[in-house]
């Protein structure tokens, strides 16, 4: 299998993950350092000095994760499912055992009659692990990050 | 609407359910309320240069506020003098002149009409060319840095209609070292599904945290107790709305007139970690170690300057309401960087609003659900009641209603005057 071929099924199966709502198993992509970061605005430089829609580290993505699957978690007495499709994915640079990865994504959510629709680019900072990857940051921009969201509460 | 039809709507301990669901009320709302208060529009540090503007809506006509060549900030309606088309659309920028996209007429920073196309296609028509400027709105004034604009000619001046709220305003630039705030970090924009009552009556409300936030209370705290070193500041921020009813009894809420209040305490907002303490003694140089102590002590957590503007002074995040239907609310939500504070306290500013004001933060998330249920909950005839701690004497805490009555005191004086 090509390099690119085994990094696409990476993100593939990640995406799988989520959509299935496998969150432990998601989490367990991530490094130990790993971050998850959605910036607020295009281009957004800096996840410190800018305010983000998400920036966690795996402390607070644990906690996000708990939040989604525990039963009284009111926001949530509908389900939320989804679906999300990732393509055009390209090994922008690499070196060595560290990666970085751009991707697009469309990600279509339903809670009860309610449709709403992702989109967007991922960058991967991956390394290699044990003939995979691990995930030091997965960086989402969505289409229009700086427009007025409504509540989000699934992991793009 | 008659003043007694309006009177009959409050009670001094409960409301009628139309005023967060009747559209006619509603329009009236925005006419008599938020077209004669006063209502913030922009900081000073976003138009530091003649030509620097941000663009904003008072009363749901959009607005551009820009500061003009000679220095003052001016409001106009972002409207052009001819055909009406809004003639700015960025949400900031600069410009030493404005120009209609649709005729290309131009206007000057203060709203004046510069140029149009064939001038002389008005020879002799009547054409007034003062009447077609971009409007100018009838008041602006500033008050340490903060611009608030009204779209009423009369009414009382900026300083008395802040009163003792104004005192907020102060701490938050007392907090910087150098005296001067300044907006940075970008910002956020929620929608709503609600009334924008509903988000004011929950700023101080101390009982709905434990239910609304159960869920990510409980993932905090279970996540915290895996974890040796010292506290996660994000962590802490969500955990912190599971202190108990008789903590959240503690905490003052002050009411003051035209409907503003605040709240007392909550977290303490003067930390021991070396990080801050490097932040109070840069403010130590300034004020002194007792001054830096007593800005720092001053901890009121949020307030509300009704009806449209809201502050975090321990954590500089502002908060802008824009009413946009009956059930439908926009909150835009700002951070302030401290001047001469390490780089460090901006990004707890930051973090703070990440974790509490993002459209995606585990904590927004469950209030934005809760004020969509209350929304969708009040399709029929009824009352809402406001009775939690009414006709008691002594100060109101975060457990009681007392200024959400305070609220309806100020709604009923602007609504009541035709």
């Amino acid at each position: 299998m090509s390099e690119l071929a085994q990094i696409a099924g990476f993100l593939h199966q990640e995406a799988a993950l989520l959509d299935e709502r496998r969150f432990e198993a998601w989490l367990d992509l991530f490094a130990e350092d790993g971050t998850y970061w959605i910036p607020a605005s295009a281009g957004q430089p800096d996840p410190l000095d800018h305010v983000s829609l998400v920036y966690e580290d795996l402390t607070m993505l644990r906690v996000r994760i708990r939040r989604l699957v525990h039963p009284g978690a009111h926001a949530l007495a509908i389900p939320i499912r989804t679906s999300r499709l990732v393509g055009n994915v390209m090994l922008v640079d690499g070196d060595g055992d560290r990666l970085t990865v751009r991707a697009r994504f469309q990600l279509l959510e339903m809670q009860g009659e309610r449709q709403r629709l992702f989109a967007g680019a991922y960058t991967h900072l991956l390394v290699r692990h044990r003939g995979s990857f691990k995930i030091r940051q997965k960086r989402v921009d969505l289409v229009g990050s700086d427009a007025t969201h409504a509540a989000i509460q699934v992991l793009i | 609407m008659s003043p007694e039809a309006v009177r009959a709507l409050i009670e001094p301990d409960r409301v009628d359910r139309r005023v967060y669901t009747d559209p006619a009320i509603f329009a009236l709302e925005i006419e008599r309320i938020f077209a004669r208060a006063w209502i913030y529009v922009a900081h000073a540090s976003q138009l530091k240069q003649p030509g620097d503007f941000v663009t904003t809506k008072v009363a749901q006509q959009d607005v551009v506020v820009i500061r003009h060549l000679d220095g003052s900030i001016r409001a106009l309606r972002n409207r052009c003098g001819h055909r009406g088309a809004r003639v700015v659309a960025e949400r900031s920028g600069n410009a030493k002149r404005l120009q209609c996209p649709y005729h290309g007429w131009t206007f000057l920073t203060d709203g004046a009409l510069d140029a149009v196309p064939l001038p002389e296609g008005y020879d002799g028509t009547g054409f007034e060319r003062s009447l077609h400027g971009m409007q100018a709105l009838p008041r602006v004034a500033s008050y340490r840095g903060f611009v608030f604009a009204s779209l009423a000619a009369e009414g009382p001046d900026l300083e008395s209609f802040l009163g003792p709220a104004g005192a907020v305003l102060d701490n938050m630039v007392e907090r910087a070292p150098e005296g001067e705030l300044e907006i940075a970090g970008g910002t956020f924009r929620a929608l709503q599904r609600n009334n924008w009552k509903i988000y004011l009556e929950n700023l101080h409300d101390g009982v709905h945290a434990q239910s609304v936030h159960r869920a990510s209370i409980e993932a905090s705290r279970a996540v915290a107790a895996t974890l040796t070193g010292p506290p996660r500041f994000a962590l802490e921020i969500v955990a912190a709305n599971g202190i108990p009813f008789r903590e959240m009894g503690k905490l003052t809420v002050n009411c003051y007139g035209h409907g503003h209040s605040d709240m007392r305490g909550f977290r303490k907002t003067r930390a021991t970690d070396p990080e801050f303490q490097e932040y109070e003694a840069a403010l130590a140089r300034r004020i002194g170690a007792d001054g830096a102590a007593g800005v720092l002590d001053d901890n009121r957590h949020n307030a509300l300057i009704y009806p449209g503007f809201s502050v975090h002074p321990a954590f500089q995040q502002l908060r802008v309401i824009i009413p946009e239907r009956v059930d439908r609310t926009v909150v835009e939500v700002w951070c302030l960087r401290m001047k001469g504070a390490p780089a460090h306290m901006h990004r707890r500013t930051v973090a703070f609003a990440n974790a509490v004001h993002s459209p995606a933060s585990i904590v927004k998330v469950d209030d934005l659900e809760a004020y969509e249920r209350v929304q969708e909950g009040w399709s029929d005839d009824g009352w809402v009641s406001l009775h939690r701690g009414a006709g008691r004497a002594g100060g109101a805490t975060a457990l009681d209603e007392r200024f959400i009555r305070n609220q309806y005191q100020a709604w009923l004086g602007y609504m009541e005057a035709a």
